[in-house]
């Protein structure tokens, strides 16, 4: 198992906000699909995933379901809001000027 | 929410394992793992409610909900203290806003504190109030420390209704009067100028009651004329509900109308039925303006000797202490009873909740042990306190409302501003916060004390005797002694009330209360103002009476009971101009010992010839007069001068003339703890009054009450009798429930006692029977080292008759001081009556060895082997 990265806690709204982009997901769902498209490298702390989402579905950017699994049990699903679309876009646009910027300083020598 | 977190995180940690079972791992390695990496969904949980900011309300409902579970599961406990508190809070609030209301509330007048009736002073200290022609002279004093003086004399005036002819009480008044009290109209106006001048319309303001009883509240009345007295009177305002002065007015009428034209009015003579009003700039200026009425008042006595002579000073009688009377010492006193009452219902609650935290002890180290906070357990104990003083306030409430309303009804009129009394809910709000507040610092320290011991101590030790718990039951003997304590001095009021009540109504009446019907008798003016009119009229009324069946006697008097003072001279003694020797100056007819019931005690009563020639006959005296005029020399025969004392008539103040033929007993008109005054029955045709009071013996009064109103309207039918039972109609004993001041405060002291004395027995029980579950293990190891039962019982019982004793004499010492406080109501019963102080403490002791029993029984049941049992 790979180590587990902390995640900020702004981070982690982005990551949870990108996984809802191609349908609803229940709170294991999120852990998994980060898991995976990050290859394993991304263990989301499960004391900061509920918590998180719960915080996610106050601020309304993402709406939150009970309904039933793909295996036929009942589970919470999350889904993303048309504002949570927007916030999803501009997080990622800031995480970008983030990242570029701690490049730049860096590669100074 | 709470459940549904739950299931979301255990369904995620089901589906991890599941994953990793799929990756190879057995089924336990992979729920292990799972439930490893997720960490503890409890914790999360709070976490997550934290974030999500509710904690603190799922919280209080979680307390709530708790604190019912936990109340419902100790009914007994629940009950008891809900009961408690309620009696309490409702005793107090209740008593103490008939207190408010009654005494402490402000008058509705501006500025109540500078308003105060001008009474005269004579040398030797007695008072009268100021005739008209006085009041008129005091105006000149008008100016500076004296804003305002106003006059108003009351009488009763007939009222032609839809119902035929009632009598009204009305109040005229002098000019400014209403601007001078400082009221407004509630609907309508004031008196204009121009209809306070004489000759001016013909109007009247009428009172809140009259509008809502006999006008039917009509909105629309301003502006109605109606008949007062036969002429067309206009109603121009109606007056706010609280405005009641003097009490029992219906309505004021201006007095220039009048003025001119009626005798009492004119008189210097004439010093009753009538107020002078002062309005004081300010309260402090009070003994200025006494002093210059006192000039104006001192000039007059020099102007006018024959009416004003030695009544040269004036005095203020505040109008607070004129509207409250004498009830304010009563009122006190059943407030400080409601009060013990209260100080015992939080004495009681603090040792059962004191019991049950013991009792809980165990419980709550439990709760300790899994994790809840001091803080929340304090909460929680908080809350649980909170529900059962919730269910105490309802009931409080309620008996607050049912004191305040009874009280009303059957205290009715003889209380002043009856109208205004209410429950006061600052009062309930301030008396539930003060019990809950006491219950929880009595009670929340040592339990939260018990939760800091060591936890282990505590479930393995069980209800061990700890240093602790020795404080915890010092504490608790302490409160049941102080319930003691309360209740002793309670009851001790309670006997000696009781004892007063009986001695008081031991006393047979003087007259024969229960069979007899009396009229007022108001002959309408102009037909009968003159004297020989209204004779022969009264004598054609108490023949027309003297023939209803049932009626056994007949007689007129011009009062029940004398009012109106006259001076008397003795033939052969000198002259004394102080006014000391008065009497009471009656009128009455040939029949009236027989129809009252009373007896000669010497010579005879006035008869047939005496009316017939009235000029040659003489008078008769009661006892007192005799004893103090005559003090042991026959009065009989002895020719005495008294004063014409009917306001209504010229010949006010007249002397006249005769011997004294016969002495009657003296009879307590005013009830027996008052003392008898002198006085001199004259024959009703010798002095008409122009009003008289028809008596009428019969044996069963209520039934012949209506037909003597027949009776009186066959003799003329423009009398006004109303067909009420009162005195505005024919009046009998009513046999319902009417208390006076005594009543009231032996009935509600007496039931505060009886309640007291219950809470101290179940307190008492309460602490007995635990500390004997406390000490079974003790008791058992004594059985097994040879006590015996009654060894046993014993030992409980003398630590009961320790507290008990304790308490009771501290209470009696109480009781002494506090009884003191209420000698004025006693009637010949002394505050330290020895049977009283002899019979409480027994009855106590009783009751405490009955309360005590059961727990006994089951302490002297103890078997050794449950000593080793009791973990």
């Amino acid at each position: 198992m790979a180590e587990r990265v902390d995640l900020l806690q702004g981070t982690l709204d982005l990551l949870i906000l990108k996984s809802l982009i191609f349908g609803p997901l229940h709170g294991w769902g999120v852990s998994k699909w980060i898991r995976q498209a990050s290859d394993d490298v991304l263990q989301i702390n499960q004391g900061s995933l509920y918590p998180a989402l719960y915080r996610l579905e106050d601020r309304g950017w993402v709406g939150a379901k009970w309904g039933i699994s793909p295996d036929g049990r009942r589970a919470k699903f999350y889904s993303l809001t048309a504002k949570g679309r927007k916030q999803l876009a501009e997080e990622r646009t800031e995480w970008r000027r983030f990242a570029v910027a701690i490049e730049q300083v860096l590669q100074v020598r | 929410m709470d459940r549904e977190m739950d299931e979301e995180m255990r369904l995620h940690v089901a589906l991890e394992s599941e994953e990793l079972g799929r990756g190879g791992m057995n089924a336990e390695e992979a729920t292990r793992r799972a439930r490893l990496a997720f960490g503890d969904i409890e914790s999360h949980k709070e976490v997550a409610r934290e974030s999500r900011g509710v904690l603190w309300l799922d919280d209080l409902a979680a307390d709530v909900r708790y604190a019912v579970r936990g109340v419902l599961r100790a009914p007994a406990y629940t009950t008891i203290a809900a009961l408690t508190l309620a009696v309490g809070i409702g005793a107090t609030t209740g008593v103490v806003s008939i207190v408010d209301a009654v005494v402490l509330r402000a008058l509705p007048y501006r500025d109540a504190g500078s308003l105060a009736a001008i009474l005269e002073r004579a040398e030797k200290g007695s008072d009268r109030t100021p005739s008209y022609p006085a009041y008129k002279d005091y105006l000149t004093a008008v100016g500076g420390p004296v804003a305002g003086i106003a006059f108003g004399h009351g009488g009763q005036v007939p009222f032609r209704t839809a119902n035929g002819l009632e009598r009204v009480i009305a109040y005229r008044v002098s000019p400014g009067f209403f601007p001078l009290m400082g009221t407004h109209a509630l609907l309508g106006r004031e008196f204009a100028p121009v209809e306070e001048r004489a000759g001016g319309p013909a109007v009247a303001v009428i009172s809140f009651g009259l509008w809502r009883h006999e006008l039917g509240g009509d909105p629309g009345v301003i502006g109605r004329v109606i008949d007062l007295d036969s002429v067309p009177t206009t109603i121009v305002g109606v007056m706010q509900e609280e405005f009641n002065y003097p009490q029992f007015t219906q309505l004021w009428l201006p007095i220039a109308p009048v003025e001119s034209r009626w005798a009492p009015l004119q008189s210097r003579e004439v010093h009753a039925d009538s107020w002078t009003i002062v309005r004081l700039r300010a309260p402090r200026d009070s003994a200025a303006a006494a002093a210059a009425l006192g000039v104006v008042a001192s000039r007059l006595a020099a102007e006018y000797p024959a009416s004003s002579a030695h009544w040269s000073a004036v005095d203020f009688w505040p109008m607070s202490k004129q509207v409250v009377g004498d009830i304010s010492g009563t009122l006190y006193t059943l407030a400080g009873a409601a009060l013990l009452v209260l100080l015992l219902a939080c004495a009681n609650i603090a040792t059962l909740t004191l019991i049950r935290g013991s009792v809980r002890a165990r419980e709550l180290a439990v709760r300790v042990a899994l994790g809840a906070s001091q803080g929340r357990i304090a909460r929680q104990l908080c809350t649980e306190i909170a529900v059962i003083g919730l269910a105490g306030g309802v009931g409080g409430m309620l008996l607050a409302a049912g004191i305040v309303r009874t009280v009303r009804q059957v205290m009715g009129a003889r209380l002043p501003r009856s109208s205004e009394l209410a429950v006061d809910s600052r009062l309930f709000a301030i008396g539930i916060a003060v019990a809950l507040f006491a219950t929880m610092v009595v009670s929340l320290a040592p339990v939260l004390r018990s939760t800091r011991l060591a936890v282990a101590d505590r479930l393995h030790g069980g209800s061990r005797d700890s240093g602790i718990g020795r404080r915890d039951s010092i504490v608790r003997s302490g409160l049941v002694a102080v319930q003691v304590t309360l209740a002793v001095t309670l009851l001790l009021s309670a006997g000696l009330l009781l004892q007063s009540f009986r001695r008081l109504y031991a006393i047979p009446d003087d007259y024969d209360t229960a069979h007899i019907a009396t009229a007022a008798i108001f002959p309408p003016s102009p037909a009968y103002d003159r004297p020989t009119d209204a004779a022969a009229l009264y004598g054609r009324l108490r023949d027309a009476v003297a023939r209803v069946p049932g009626v056994d006697a007949v007689a007129i008097v011009n009062h029940i009971g004398g009012i109106l003072p006259t001076p008397v001279e003795i033939a052969g003694r000198p002259q004394d101009g102080s006014g000391r020797n008065t009497a009471y100056y009656l009128t009455a007819s040939s029949d009236y010992p027989r129809a009252m019931g009373f007896r000669m005690v010497r010579g005879r009563w006035l008869n047939d010839a005496d009316m017939r020639s009235p000029e040659a006959s003489g008078f008769v005296i009661n006892e007192s007069m005799a004893k103090r005029f005559f003090d042991g020399e026959d009065p009989l025969g002895r020719i005495i001068t008294v004063h014409r004392a009917s306001q209504a008539r010229a010949d006010i103040g007249q002397p006249i003339s005769g011997p004294i033929l016969g002495v009657m007993s003296d009879v307590h008109w005013q009830g027996q703890e008052n003392r008898v005054e002198p006085e001199v029955y004259v024959p009703y045709t010798r002095e008409v009054w122009p009003w008289i009071t028809l008596v009428a013996h019969a044996r069963y009064p209520g039934r012949v009450a209506p037909d003597i109103r027949k009776a009186v309207f066959s003799v003329d039918p423009n009398i006004p009798l109303s067909a009420e039972n009162s005195y505005t109609g024919v009046a009998t004993p009513k046999g319902g429930i009417s208390f006076d001041r005594r009543e009231l405060a032996l009935t509600m002291i007496g039931a505060f006692a009886v309640v007291a004395l219950l809470l101290a027995a179940i307190g008492l029980y309460g602490v007995v029977a635990y500390g004997v579950t406390q000490r079974t293990r003790e008791l058992g190891i004594r059985k097994a080292l040879g006590a015996t039962s009654s060894d046993v019982a014993r030992l409980v019982l003398g630590g009961v008759g320790k507290l008990v004793a304790g308490g009771v004499v501290v209470g009696l010492v109480g009781g002494f001081v506090a009884t003191r406080l209420i000698g004025s109501m006693l009637f010949h019963t002394a505050p330290t009556d020895p049977l009283t102080f002899a019979m409480v403490p027994s009855t106590l002791i009783v009751v405490a060895l009955i309360a005590a029993w059961w727990p006994t029984r089951r302490a002297m049941r103890i078997q050794p082997t449950d000593a080793l049992r009791t973990d």
